[in-house]
């Protein structure tokens, strides 16, 4: 009996152990604006209703004001998840290999429901290694899935049968992040490159090395892009190993660096609206205005932030998540509301 | 007039109503002479009852007008004066006169009516009177009835509370005179009936069965006493033989004999020390050939103070001279007489009384190490003490290691919370204030301490009792708890020996920066090993809480004050490392816990660097791995700091991004990718394929 119950405690130590090394890789809000899913690299996602984030009820506020999620689900079963992203109707989560899609309704009702949809990702014999997926975008125009992946190609994937449309090579490192601005792709890699893609071509448009321009390189931390972003009005935004800037479209040519010195590695950057938000290691989240006026510096409880997702509607929230077993919620994108746990409520 | 004069008729029939001129009498016959007077009443009551009454009224009323006509006539003619008017005068006055006659009899009639009218209403009067009472009557019964029938319903019958065999049953069981009468005609009452007689012929027959067993058993206590009787008669018989077996024994060898006198010996021990002796024993020749159980002690003054008188009257009683005794005998200072020359420091000494008798554990295990434990019984304070001594077989050379077996950090919260330091016995608190002495961890160098596990093993149970404010010498001490919790602490005790040892062995290799292989994990560490351990240091809880890196850790309180810590340094060229490890009391369930800094272009720890947290993240969460075979006990703490120790290695050769760098660190290591994923995630995964490869995990 004292064993066990000594057995039990261990178990528990263990959990706490390994929820606090959790790492949060991806985050999305469901389409209804009412949810937000969040990735760990342990497989798990966790659904936080956002009402009871932004209305806290007493219960929570009685326990130090952190709040569990709903619950978890493993729409990999158990595999890592590198990625996430949402169309209207589905979950959509990158693994390493495949990705895979479940209903929101399965994801938020707690349904025990087998994920709906599995995409291959394609194999390439020369690696012995699976393909991670590193980053989802859903282009609703077309219906297409966007994914970038550990293997350097960008896949382009048709959502109505889950063929693949068209792969998009030219990296020579795997893919950090991809974003899309009507038919124009930008991605960011590993190599140090920032490439332009036209959807319906298989070549890149262009191609931006951060790394070979002396304001922006930083060569301690690599040459590695870990993000990239189009605005609608030509602008591009850049930053991983070298320094955030951002890039003229028509002239290829920086516009604005950002000096920010704690910002060793940038994970996230990120348009909004005419603002600019960008995070990565250090311990600040970033706002700023074009020009690189800071607008908001954010805390944040993560060493090193890998996923920023903000939206304005059903409620105006900005979620920060990376290495840390908690979540930061803002709720007016300029100080820090209130932290989710990523643990379930013991 | 002329109506006058027809009305007048039956009135002058009235006026000659004289009994002789009756002509038309009713009753002729009723005239008799006797009572004439008695006839015409009666003729008067009889006439006024047939007279219709309102005739009658008209009839006054009449005669009341003609003689108002007659006076006016009267008085007419004496206007006159004339002496025919007075001869007429007087003529109407006769006539008037004779009016009155009229109205007399009118009156008469009228009151004689009256008075049948009232004669009639009183009858009546009587008649309902005399129906209503018995219209009362009636209702009176008919409640009355009531009653009784609701009496009669609510009525309840005693059968109704007995527990009768249910319907099936009775059915199946009962004989068939019974249940045929119940059968045939479906009244419940009859089938009532038959049920309640069988009720009856049972309860009779078990009845009679009871007696019978009664009897049987009074016949087998009876046999039972006999047989008791010839027991204790073989009693002296049996002594009889030892005795004379005793000279044999002793050509034999002693073995026998000893046993025996600690068999004797446990029966002087106090209750608790008996009942730990006797579990611990038992326990001993049951499963753990390990273990050595004795007595120790001065047999002699334990004979005394068991045959004088038992610690809980000594306790109350101050100045009996057994109290003095044992005092003597245990202080060994006083002499006999020297009462009150220093009355406090003998009421400390009386109270913190030890039992002469001790019981030893010794817990060995396989290399011929020896945790020895002397379990004390404190006659007044009512607890059990431990006393502890650890007697390693390979000399422990290393400094700070030494500590790891020390009896405190292997006694100390063998069970969560158990620390030893305020006695479980709440009423010691006031004992001792009572007698001047501070806190019980003041005694602990002199008495031993009193862990709860101790009184556990000893059968005391301190927290289901509440002895807050009562007398502690009724605590009693029961073999059940004892039995509950010997086996289990004994194992505890020994797993914690043993993981003592194995850790003191290991921060003893790593205090000589000595990382040896081992070989069960032979295929789980690269062959090549760069970096190397520079120091270890022991830290008190303050230095290591004061760490950053180490914050939440306290803050979880993942580790607690009760835990060793230590300082490690490693190195490789220039770059340096610290790893801060708690080595928690539950080794080997709570592995130890690393937290790391960095010391090379910059000072990283897990809360400002992804890779330095995958390190940690590698050597606290996925320790499992390092968990293979029996003796995983033995290197779990190595195994881990090789793994620091080849991480180290890759973060230096993965994140050089300058030549600078490559060239210090030139990459020995075989991995595919130097990053992978969003967060960069080192390589820190070994894997034997390929002749050693490390992978992202």
């Amino acid at each position: 009996m004292q064993k066990r119950q000594k057995r039990e405690e261990a178990c528990i130590v263990n959990m706490v152990d390994r929820f606090h090394y959790n790492t949060v890789l991806s985050q999305v809000f469901s389409p209804c604006g009412n949810f937000l899913a969040a990735s760990n690299t342990y497989g798990d996602v966790a659904i936080y209703s956002l009402n009871n984030v932004t209305n806290p009820s007493d219960a929570t506020k009685s326990s130090n004001g952190i709040q569990h999620p709903l619950h978890h689900v493993q729409p990999l079963e158990g595999s890592d998840i590198c990625s996430l992203s949402s169309t209207p109707k589905f979950l959509i989560a990158g693994g390493i290999g495949e990705i895979r899609g479940q209903t929101w309704e399965s994801v938020t009702g707690a349904k025990k429901e087998k994920p709906r949809f599995k995409i291959l990702v394609p194999a390439q014999r020369e690696r012995s290694e699976q393909t991670d997926v590193n980053a989802l975008q859903y282009n609703s125009a077309e219906e297409q899935l966007c994914a970038g992946c550990g293997d350097n190609n960008i896949y382009i994937f048709n959502m109505e049968n889950g063929k693949l449309v068209r792969t998009l090579s030219g990296h020579t490192g795997f893919i950090h992040s991809i974003n899309l601005s009507d038919n124009q792709l930008v991605s960011a890699s590993e190599d140090g490159t920032v490439r332009l893609w036209d959807m319906r071509q298989s070549a890149a448009t262009n191609i931006i090395k951060p790394f070979e321009n002396p304001k922006l390189n930083r060569p301690e931390l690599g040459k590695w892009v870990g993000a990239a972003a189009l605005s609608d009005d030509w602008l591009l935004l850049c930053g991983g190993g070298p320094r955030l800037s951002v890039w003229h479209l028509r002239s290829m040519e920086v516009t604005t660096v950002f000096p920010m010195k704690d910002l060793k590695g940038i994970h996230v950057a990120k348009f909004h609206e005419d603002r600019i938000f960008a995070g990565g290691a250090g311990p600040h989240f970033y706002q700023f205005s074009l020009n690189g006026q800071i607008y908001g510096q954010i805390p944040t409880s993560a060493c090193t932030v890998f996923s920023a997702e903000l939206q304005e509607t059903p409620q105006r929230v900005l979620s920060i998540a990376g290495s840390s077993p908690y979540i930061d919620i803002c709720t007016t994108f300029n100080y820090l509301d209130q932290k989710l746990s990523f643990a379930l409520q013991s | 007039m002329k109506e006058n004069g027809d009305n007048s008729e039956p009135l002058l029939k009235k006026r000659r109503k004289t009994p002789q001129l009756n002509t038309t009498p009713p009753t002729p016959v009723k005239f008799e002479v006797e009572d004439v007077y008695q006839n015409v009443i009666d003729w008067e009551e009889k006439e006024a009852g047939n007279r219709n009454p309102d005739k009658d009224h008209q009839t006054f009323l009449e005669t009341c007008d003609q003689f108002r006509k007659y006076m006016e006539e009267i008085a007419t003619l004496k206007k006159k004066g004339t002496s025919e008017a007075k001869a007429q005068i007087a003529e109407k006055q006769a006539e008037a006169a004779l009016l009155f006659v009229l109205l007399r009899k009118l009156n008469r009639l009228e009151k004689l009516r009256v008075k049948q009218a009232r004669a009639l209403l009183l009858s009546m009067k009587s008649t309902v009177d005399s129906k209503h009472l018995q219209l009362q009557n009636l209702l009176y019964e008919v409640l009355h009835l009531q009653k009784e029938v609701t009496k009669c319903l609510n009525f309840k019958s005693l059968d109704e509370t007995i527990d009768l065999v249910p319907l099936n049953e009775f059915l199946r069981d009962a004989p068939d005179s019974l249940t045929k009468a119940a059968k045939d005609q479906e009244d419940p009452h009859q089938l009532q009936k038959a049920r309640l007689e069988w009720e009856l012929q049972q309860r009779r027959q078990l009845s009679e069965k009871l007696k019978e067993t009664h009897e049987e058993k009074d016949k087998v206590a009876k046999d039972i006493e006999k047989q008791q009787q010839n027991l204790e008669e073989l009693g002296p018989l049996l002594r009889k033989i030892l005795d004379a077996t005793k000279p044999v024994e002793a050509c034999l060898g002693v073995k026998m004999q000893e046993t025996k006198t600690q068999h004797e010996l446990c029966y002087l021990l106090p209750q608790p020390l008996f009942y730990l002796y006797v579990q611990a024993d038992a326990h001993q020749q049951a499963s753990d050939p390990h273990l050595i159980v004795n007595i120790v002690g001065d047999e002699d003054e334990a004979r005394r103070l068991k045959g004088s008188k038992g610690p809980s009257e000594a306790n109350e009683d101050d100045d009996s001279d057994s109290e003095q005794e044992l005092d003597n005998e245990k202080s060994k200072r006083r002499k006999r007489g020297h009462r009150g020359v220093d009355r406090g420091e003998e009421r400390r000494k009386r109270l913190c009384a030890k039992h002469p008798l001790h019981v030893s554990l010794i817990i060995c295990l396989k290399d011929g190490s020896r945790l020895e434990l002397q379990f004390f019984y404190l006659l007044n304070l009512c607890v059990v003490c431990v006393k502890c001594t650890v007697h390693v077989a390979q000399p422990i050379t290393g400094l700070f290691a030494r500590e790891l077996v020390s009896a405190e950090k292997i006694l100390c919260s063998l069970y969560p919370g158990d620390s030893g330091l305020e006695s479980p016995n709440f009423a010691n608190y006031y004992q001792l204030q009572n007698v001047g002495l501070g806190q019980f961890s003041d005694l602990i160098p002199e008495l031993g301490t009193p862990y709860m596990w101790a009184q556990k093993i000893a059968g005391l149970d301190f927290i289901s009792h509440d002895k807050i404010a009562g007398s502690s010498s009724s605590q009693q001490a029961r073999i059940e708890v004892s039995r509950a919790s010997v086996p289990n602490t004994i194992a505890a005790l020994h797993q914690r020996f043993k993981a003592s040892l194995a850790l003191c062995k290991q921060v003893q290799s790593l205090e000589n920066r000595v990382v040896p292989p081992i070989p069960a994990l032979q295929n789980m560490v690269p062959m090549k090993i760069n970096s190397v351990v520079n120091e270890l240091k022991p830290l008190n809880w303050n230095e290591y809480r004061s760490n950053k890196s180490t914050q939440w850790l306290a803050e979880q309180n993942q580790v607690d004050e009760l835990d060793s810590f230590y300082r490690l340094v490693i190195s490789r060229g220039p770059a340096r490392a610290v790893a801060l490890i708690a080595l928690k009391n539950t080794y080997p369930e709570s592995p130890p816990l690393f937290t790391l800094e960095v010391m090379w272009k910059g000072h990283f720890t897990s809360v400002d660097s992804n890779a330095v947290r995958d390190i940690e993240k590698e050597i606290n969460v996925h320790y499992k791995e390092l968990i293979v075979g029996q003796n995983s006990i033995e290197t779990l703490l190595i195994a881990q700091v090789t793994r620091l120790l080849y991480c180290f290695d890759v973060y230096l050769e993965a994140s050089s991004e300058t030549d600078e760098d490559r060239n210090l660190f030139p990459r020995e290591k075989v991995f595919i990718q130097a990053t992978r994923g969003r967060t960069r995630a080192l390589p820190l995964k070994y894997s034997e394929f390929g002749g050693g490869m490390f992978t992202q995990r």
